[in-house]
């Protein structure tokens, strides 16, 4: 194994020893999505999907445009301010100390930047013997406890009270209790003599408008405020990539953002400013020097894998959403940049080697959807993981999942041995020892007699409804293909000509999460190749899988882009989302008693397709009350990860589970709904409750109408 | 494309009567004065309640300038506009030291609950960042929706500057605050513990 994979697995195991630190940062991302949720309940008109289109597309717009970093450097020159484009981070510092030697510059106070935090900008004016010093909250007490910021929004999401007072203590020189307002005091008073005698004052940019030359800042602190008025000379540091052209692209810009970063509607301060005035009547000394960042952004710009990155706004939504995440925290999930969108700004600024936290990801897709500007994070980490795979060697056990469709194959052709063996402790010792499959989780039994042949006695259908291609997936149809018939039946029932195709394979999901982009693209093109003579037909595509629609969905589309992955995106439904007009047209039987609620779990994959809606509406259909249970993010399965041996698979999934198995144990809910074959193995070994899927929560239909083929 | 901060067409009271709503939901002690007397009582309420010694005022204009000063009559003032005729060290000297800053607001924005800031000079803008308590003065006709009208209104202001005397401009809305110590909302970091607005709609 290289080194940088152990150095890993290391950080993951003291990351899930260190049960306090995770429960606390555990705790720190749900409130940081409550605020989210709860800004987005509390201003109903806010709508988060007409700002994620329109940020989308102004800013892909911007980073293609070539033209508009010289536009606001010329404007800057114009209003009297000296702009350095910098090719590398290194380029960015030989800048700062120049300028800093210039001007005999002993102190420099800076506002929050990551940008800054990219190229190491107080480490390496540390070895200079220039004093630069955070004033962001967060950011002093990590650069006082010599750290990384552990998220980009809350650099000390995991510290306590009492950590921050110590590390306060540090900075001011005399003892600060832990409490407060103590620590605020504290530091209001040390800082404000840093502010007031400070040479140089050090500022990023949310945002630099091309049109007037003018940054925009968001802060909340008000040391932002103070950092870009009190020194003589203003230093701004931007990346390329935040430039606009226009003021009016602003506006959704720093509404996405201060929504998805903190559930405010804007932050407390957002500031523009053009050129460094006078303070006080007078611009004796008072300079504004703006740096502006490549580092590698050119080359993302260029790269049609990882130009997305560049839309990044750096709201730390992707952060709070991503389970694996919220458990090891950004110091393991993470290099300078942490989360999920860390993996692609790591990759390529920093080096593939510092992105090996690119494993941790599982896939689960919410960065995707929480997104205020829809960047497709999950698809660049895929890349990420391709890459460094393609440097390092695969693992046996991803290997082993990537081959799911075979073994299920085999293991359905050899039922019910198969299962006899697979029950079997001997088997999974060897199993877990050889390929690392845990021996701890329960897995699903194979059928020997598949969709198609029990399907075929039904019919296709009379069609006067409509026409649906049935796409099991792995699991309708190798291990659990009962499901499947009901799901034919119901839509037989209702009038439509359904087909399962014989060449339709699996989704290939597992591909995507382990990092072979090659087999996806394979896979996606042999199932659009099969799915066009249908879609050209009319047909409806329709899955009982979540994942199998969020492929159709979210990631075809992206592996073999045309007309037909298009057209599929289009027509592919989720089972209850495409009945739910019709409900009223079953009669629906509850299979359970109906007295008590029963609880409900939402798919990571069917957040972004329904958000499980439809599939609550055909519970309620058959008179079942339906609580949902869930905090926000995954059950920590993830498809094949929470079977793989050990902390970077079984022992992370649970880990990331049991939060969701505790809500699940205070619910009192005795039988838990969900659509998903491996969130249902998931909370079913966490909480040892029984879990259906929803077709499973009704009577099976006893006729199916007369085959009229 | 549709406005996604969702704002429509509203009279000028509920304007007026959502920014007050917005601005009290942050922290910001906000009232409407009808006249000139009830703008000096409001002001000289805040002062005295919180038994301000000095305070620097910055921008306001001539119209309301007496009602400024009236209130302000048993407290030390200095007026930012005197101070930038003085050495610069002296005049922030004179600004970190005060216990108030009153400063003018060009526009008010309803829906995000935020005032409108727009200077030429630092000083002005240290006059609400540095003291511990910030009163903004603003005209209820002042008052925008949203965010998405004020935005190409301050692109504006920046475009029309000349390029030797461009504005520095500051959405404030709220108290200085951080979550940075657990995740507490906690209020009054480097800038203002508490921010007043006093919203003038003289008749």
């Amino acid at each position: 194994m290289t080194n940088n994979r152990q150095a890993l697995l290391s950080k993951l195991r003291r990351s899930l020893k260190d049960k306090e630190s995770s429960e606390k940062f555990w705790a720190s991302m749900t409130k940081a999505r409550a605020n989210r949720a709860a800004l987005l309940a509390r201003e109903p008109q806010l709508d988060i999907h007409a700002i994620k289109e329109s940020n989308k597309a102004l800013k892909t717009a911007a980073v293609a445009n070539t033209g508009l970093v010289e536009e606001f450097a010329e404007n800057i020159r114009r209003n009297g301010g000296q702009v350095f484009l910098a090719k590398t981070g290194e380029d960015a510092m030989t800048y700062v100390e120049e300028l800093s030697k210039r001007v005999g510059a002993k102190l420099i106070v800076k506002a929050k930047s990551l940008t800054s935090d990219e190229i190491e900008f107080t480490h390496e004016l540390d070895k200079v013997g220039i004093r630069s010093v955070e004033t962001d909250l967060g950011e002093l007490i990590i650069q006082v406890a010599g750290e990384t910021p552990v998220h980009l929004v809350m650099p000390a999401a995991h510290k306590s009270v009492k950590q921050i007072a110590e590390l306060v203590s540090t900075a001011v020189g005399r003892e600060v209790p832990p409490e407060d307002q103590a620590i605020l005091g504290a530091v209001r008073a040390y800082l404000r003599q840093l502010f007031l005698t400070a040479d140089i004052g050090v500022s990023g940019a949310n945002i630099g408008v091309a049109e007037t030359g003018s940054i925009v800042i968001e802060t909340n602190e008000g040391n932002g405020r103070l950092v870009t008025s009190l020194p003589k000379i203003h230093l701004v540091i931007i990346g390329m990539e935040k430039i606009v052209p226009k003021w009016e692209d602003a506006t959704y810009l720093v509404k996405g953002h201060s929504a998805s970063a903190t559930g405010q509607n804007m932050t407390v301060y957002v500031t523009v400013i053009t050129q460094h005035g006078p303070l006080a009547g007078s611009t004796d000394g008072r300079e504004y020097h703006v740096i502006i960042l490549d580092n590698g952004r050119s080359k993302m710009r260029d790269d049609p894998w990882f130009s997305d990155a560049l839309n990044c706004i750096r709201c730390g939504a992707c952060m709070n959403v991503c389970p694996t995440y919220g458990i090891a925290g950004g110091h393991t999930f993470g290099y300078i940049y942490p989360g999920p969108i860390g993996i692609p700004w790591t990759a390529e600024v920093h080096g593939l080697d510092k992105a090996t936290f690119a494993h941790l990801c599982v896939s689960c897709g919410l960065c995707k959807e929480i997104c205020p500007v829809d960047i497709n994070i999950p698809m660049m980490i895929a890349k990420v993981k391709e890459e460094e795979v393609q440097e390092n060697g695969q693992l046996v056990v991803n290997d082993f999942f990537m081959a799911s469709e075979t073994l299920a194959k085999l293991a359905s052709a050899t039922a019910p041995a198969s299962n006899w063996l697979l029950r079997r402790e001997a088997t999974r010792v060897v199993m877990e020892s050889l390929v690392g499959v845990d021996r701890r989780r329960t897995l699903p039994s194979f059928s020997r007699k598949r969709l198609r042949a029990r399907i075929s006695p039904l019919g296709s259908g009379s069609g006067e409804a409509g026409k649906v291609v049935f796409f099991p997936d792995v699991y309708a149809d190798y291990n659990d293909p009962e499901l499947g018939v009901r799901a034919v039946k119901i839509l037989l029932a209702l009038g439509y000509r359904v087909e399962v195709p014989g060449a339709l394979r699996w989704s290939g999901m597992p591909y995507i999460s382990y990092g072979n982009i090659a087999k996806a693209t394979t896979v996606a093109k042999r199932n659009l190749e099969t799915l066009k003579e249908y879609l050209d037909q009319g047909y409806s595509v329709v899955s009982t899988e979540p994942t199998a629609v969020y492929m159709l969905r979210e990631v075809y589309p992206t592996l073999a882009p045309g007309e037909v992955a298009e057209k599929a995106r289009q027509v592919s439904f989720p089972f209850f989302g495409f009945i739910q007009g019709r409900l009223a047209d079953l009669e629906l039987k509850p299979a359970y008693p109906t007295d008590e609620a029963v609880g409900f779990h939402i798919p990571c994959h069917e957040r972004s397709v329904s958000g499980g809606r439809p599939a609550i509406g055909f519970l309620s259909a058959a008179g079942y009350k339906v609580q949902v249970v869930e905090n926000g993010t995954c059950c920590g399965m993830a498809g094949t990860f929470g079977m793989k041996h050990g902390d970077l698979g079984y022992n992370l999934s649970m880990e990331v589970g049991d939060h969701l198995f505790r809500l699940f144990r205070e619910s009192g809910r005795k039988l838990v709904v969900t659509e998903s074959s491996v969130c249902s193995m998931q909370i079913s070994d966490g909480v040892g409750l029984k879990v259906v899927h929803p077709l499973r929560a009704v009577e099976e239909l006893s006729t199916a109408p007369a085959p009229r083929t | 494309m549709q406005r996604p901060t969702g704002a429509q067409d509203k009279s000028a009271t509920e304007i007026v009567q959502k920014f007050l709503a917005s601005l009290n939901g942050l922290h910001v002690e906000a009232r409407i004065v009808k006249n000139e007397a009830e703008t000096t009582e409001a002001l000289r309420a805040i002062v005295s309640k919180a038994a301000c010694r000095s305070v620097v005022v910055a921008g306001i204009p001539p119209r309301y300038a007496g009602a400024v000063t009236a209130a302000l009559a048993r407290v030390k003032v200095d007026f930012v506009e005197d101070l930038q005729k003085r050495p610069q060290k002296e005049a922030v000297g004179v600004l970190a030291a005060a216990d108030a800053g009153v400063t003018w607001a060009v526009n008010g924005v309803a829906l995000e609950g935020a005032i409108l800031e727009v200077v030429y000079d630092d000083s002005a803008k240290l006059a609400s960042s540095l003291p511990i308590i910030h009163i903004a003065l603003l005209e209820a006709s002042s008052v925008l929706r949203d965010l998405a009208e004020a935005m190409p209104l301050v692109g504006g202001i920046v475009r029309d500057a000349p390029a030797t005397r461009k504005p520095i401009i500051s959405f404030i809305s709220g108290p200085s605050k951080t979550g940075d110590i657990e995740m507490r909302l906690l209020y009054g970091v480097h800038g203002p513990h508490t921010v007043h607005a006093i919203i003038m709609d003289w008749r």
